[in-house]
């Protein structure tokens, strides 16, 4: 995920690097992700990346198809990471849009190292996996305005004649 | 069941949706994996088959419009759809039951397959 292509990722990167190692002693190390990304169309507008450290694919691959470590192919690592982020893209539209609505969704991409973050507004969320953390980022300002929607309490939809 | 097609153009999925399968019983069964509409829709016209299993976005021919083609061919001996998409939503399947389709949203499971396949068949075509 982190790029040295250009001043302010170099930057940083020697910031962290530098920072850290210096501060608790311990070398850092970039960590290489394996991502997908599937852009929506419509009704919204916006792309949703997921991205797996290269050890958790690793050990995401092995699991589900029981292929050994040296037998992983990055064609195999590119469609399961398709496939989740298809997924995870379908589920998070399909909430937001309140299943009311058709929508479009592009083929997925897939990719390694750097993700390309084509748009100025983002949003990245952590989760984890066999102890693992992973990312799943979010662009586009249509998408991302519904960070401003507060989630609808259900205790506050009861009609009050019902307590009589 | 004794033929059920899969149209995926992804190797994962298609390998969720065969595991789904073994873990219901259809062990026994041929389970013919394709890559895309037009190949399924191929396989669907060399014999009769119980079960399609086909998602929406494919490369070649998509999912909607192998639908549509079945149910334009007479020639197709096929009993049942069952959509497995990430596009899933009351719009899409209103669309897709019109052409006798049912669909599961990503990602498949046992129980969801299971409770698909128990349910009533929509009179549709054939």
């Amino acid at each position: 995920m982190i790029s040295n292509k250009n001043t302010l990722t170099q930057a940083l990167h020697s910031a962290v690097t530098e920072s850290l190692e210096n501060m608790f002693f311990s070398e850092v190390n970039d960590v290489e992700f394996h991502w997908g990304s599937v852009e929506v169309t419509e009704p919204i507008s916006g792309k949703i990346t997921v991205a797996f450290p290269k050890e958790l694919v690793y050990e995401i691959v092995h699991e589900v198809f029981g292929v050994e470590r040296n037998e992983i192919t990055i064609t195999v690592i590119n469609d399961i990471i398709a496939e989740v982020a298809n997924t995870v893209a379908g589920r998070l539209v399909n909430e937001l849009v309140k299943g009311d609505k058709a929508f479009k969704l592009q083929v997925p991409k897939t990719g390694m190292g750097t993700i390309d973050v084509a748009q100025p507004v983002s949003f990245i969320n952590h989760y984890e996996m066999n102890n693992k953390i992973y990312l799943v980022m979010l662009e586009g300002e249509s998408l991302l305005e519904f960070q401003d929607i507060p989630i609808s309490d259900p205790l506050e939809q009861v009609d009050d004649d019902t307590w009589g | 069941m004794d033929r059920i097609v899969i149209a995926d153009d992804s190797g994962t999925a298609r390998m969720f949706t065969v595991r789904c399968l073994e873990v219901l019983g259809f062990k026994d069964t041929e389970i013919i994996e394709c890559e895309n509409g037009a190949e399924a829709l191929d396989c669907l016209q060399k014999g009769d088959t119980d079960l399609l299993i086909t998602d929406l976005t494919m490369p070649i021919m998509d999912g909607t419009t192998l639908v549509k083609t079945i149910t334009e061919d007479k020639t197709i001996n096929l009993k049942r759809i069952i959509v497995v998409t990430s596009a899933g939503n009351l719009a899409k399947e209103e669309e897709l039951s019109r052409y006798g389709a049912q669909i599961i949203s990503k990602p498949i499971s046992p129980a969801k397959l299971a409770e698909v396949l128990a349910s009533e068949q929509p009179d549709t075509w054939g």
